[in-house]
């Protein structure tokens, strides 16, 4: 199978029942194969430039997409190559929201909270980083099978979690 | 689209040193894996990771780092990071391990 990555500069929807003051933002959708990282750190890097984001921040925009894509990766679809990860980036009051859609399995919630416990094992170190470059954080299985991540940063809003 | 690590080893009087140049993730994470085991094998004292050319880590690296760590302490030797540019330094400090890889 041809693996490819497709992006659409179009308005990327709003997640059902958030945002609100959603703008406009591009979707992108590449396979689960971690040579796509590259590609997802330089739109994300682009995407938080255009938000208006210092070096700083971008770099941390960055980070946290890429522990995303590989929690979705390795947890998600299993290592799995072959299957598709969406990633749908946009501008919104204050800052930006990027919201990550699979069709994998999905993972319980205490699984973030062990996570957080767990800082050394295993995807934990990742989860923690994720949530602590960003400053929201929300993850939801879909009724029609995978789930929908989405983490949103704030301009100017410094660390997400407190410090270790 | 195969990306691969980029490094060059080089002795030092208490072990080796190796710089890389690229980015780390979970792509390249199995390869730094090796490359540290083998650089680890005649058991140094130092094993200093040259980060002058390295833009971007991520949990996979930094967890594989931790791990070589580990392993260099059973024979009370250590790895140490070197030259970390300012958003790999972030990286570190976000994950709360500055310290312990002793990262100036």
């Amino acid at each position: 199978m041809r693996r490819t990555a497709r992006a659409s500069p179009e308005a990327a929807p709003a997640p059902p029942g958030g945002g609100g003051s959603a703008r406009a933002g591009v979707e992108i959708t590449f396979p689960s194969s971690s040579e796509y990282l590259a590609l997802l750190r330089c739109a994300a890097r682009w995407f938080a430039r255009r938000c208006g984001f210092a070096d700083r921040d971008c770099g941390r925009i960055v980070l946290a997409a890429v522990e995303a894509t590989t929690n979705i990766i390795r947890h998600a679809y299993g290592m799995d190559a072959a299957k598709r990860i969406t990633l749908r980036m946009r501008e919104v009051e204050g800052g930006l929201e990027l919201e990550f859609l699979d069709e994998g399995k999905a993972v319980p919630p205490e699984v973030f909270e062990q996570a957080r416990r767990e800082v050394l094992k295993p995807g934990g170190l990742g989860v923690r980083m994720m949530k602590r470059c960003m400053d929201g954080f929300s993850y939801e299985p879909r009724p029609e099978g995978g789930a929908r991540l989405i983490l949103r940063k704030l301009r100017g809003a410094g660390c997400g979690e407190d410090a270790p | 689209m195969t990306r691969a690590i980029q490094h060059e080893l080089f002795p030092r009087d208490d072990g080796a040193r190796i710089a890389f140049d690229g980015e780390i993730d979970m792509h390249v994470a199995p390869e730094l894996r090796k490359l540290l085991r083998k650089a680890l094998e005649p058991r140094p004292r130092t094993l200093v990771l040259d980060m002058a050319k390295v833009p971007f880590i991520d949990s996979s690296g930094i967890a594989t780092i931790v791990e070589a760590l580990k392993l260099a302490r059973g024979w009370s030797g250590t790895v140490r990071l070197e030259g970390c540019q300012d958003a790999v330094r972030d990286t570190f400090d976000i994950a709360g391990l500055t310290r312990l890889l002793g990262i100036a």
